[in-house]
């Protein structure tokens, strides 16, 4: 049996099926929570954005463009309820975060991104017993800007079109961060 | 390329939300939804208040002009300066008053004043409504 997708549960939410929200909640609560987490560190913290985050999305949903993706949108919302949350939190660490990349957007990327992708990992890289904390510590190692690409991207399964969307920065910018942070990830790695 | 990273990342334990999680989302959607219901009722019941309280003036006044014009007024001054004579002929007395009354006028006014206490009876209700939860909230 083939799932009902994101777009007919909403269709179905706005058409007055309240469990259909539910249900959706349900299939987002989790890669919201560890995204989420991923910002915060913290699991209480975690948990009150994520709340924060379905209840922006309930307030919204009547706006939301069905011609658009859904997962985009409320991974959207929850970038900003997290920066929101960091800003209020470290304003320090929002500058990071969120990154000054409109003024570095043309440098960023440089002749180095317009090369093909890097190689890929040896398989010595799997071998390792300990390659699940190896991995959490070279992530947590790398910038937060190459950290939330990444993620994006391996972890959470977007294009780089829809995390430039997500992240309100141009596609050559994500795509320079994302080859940035893989040579980084297989310098620490391979180490 | 992308498979390896996948395969990679696949490594990463993802947590699982707290237990409980998605039933306090729903029930803070629904404590959300209850809000926007009573805030929307205070606004109507407000401009319903209002609008009755300023409504009243003129329709009291049309009333009052009503009612001289009608010679309701005289006639139920009958009541105080010729009981013995309503008294005695009380169902063409009534009559004639029916038939003075400013029905209109009456009704306007009335239905005013009950849309005004209705209003407030409801915007009393919200009101409670909304201080005892902020009351259950900071106790909390």
């Amino acid at each position: 049996m083939t799932q009902t997708t994101d777009e007919e549960l909403i269709k179905k939410y706005l058409s007055g099926d309240e469990p259909a929200f539910r249900e959706l909640t349900e299939r987002y609560l989790k890669p919201i929570y560890n995204f989420v987490y991923r910002y915060t560190k913290s699991g209480d913290s975690a948990e009150d954005i994520t709340q924060d985050v379905f209840v922006n999305v309930w307030k919204s949903i009547k706006k939301f463009d069905q011609d658009k993706k859904f997962k985009t949108w409320i991974f959207t919302i929850a970038k900003n309820t997290s920066l929101n949350w960091v800003k209020k939190k470290k304003p320090l660490l929002f500058s990071e975060l969120s990154g000054s990349d409109k003024k570095n957007e043309k440098e960023s990327y440089s002749f180095e991104d317009s090369l093909r992708d890097p190689a890929p990992l040896p398989d010595e890289v799997f071998a390792n017993a300990d390659l699940k904390n190896k991995l959490e510590l070279a992530m947590s190692s790398l910038d937060n800007n190459y950290r939330a690409v990444l993620f994006l991207h391996y972890n959470d399964h977007f294009t780089f079109q829809e995390i430039s969307e997500m992240l309100g920065k141009s596609i050559n910018t994500i795509k320079s961060q994302h080859r940035r942070g893989i040579v980084l990830l297989k310098k620490v790695l391979t180490v | 390329m992308r498979g390896d990273y996948e395969r990679l990342f696949g490594q990463i334990d993802h947590l699982e939300p707290p237990d409980g999680l998605l039933d306090k989302i729903i029930l803070r959607i629904n404590t959300e939804r209850r809000r926007r219901t009573i805030r929307f009722r205070i606004g109507l019941f407000g401009v319903l208040a209002v609008t009755a309280v300023a409504a009243f003036i003129p329709a009291w006044q049309e009333l009052q002009s009503e009612m001289a014009g009608s010679g309701f007024s005289q006639f139920f001054s009958l009541i105080f300066s010729d009981t013995q004579v309503v008294l005695t002929y009380w169902r063409e007395f009534i009559l004639s008053l029916i038939e003075s009354m400013p029905i209109l006028g009456i009704t306007v006014v009335l239905g005013l004043v009950l849309v005004f206490l209705a209003s407030v009876k409801f915007l009393v209700r919200d009101f409670s409504a909304v201080f005892s939860r902020s009351q259950l909230i900071k106790t909390n």
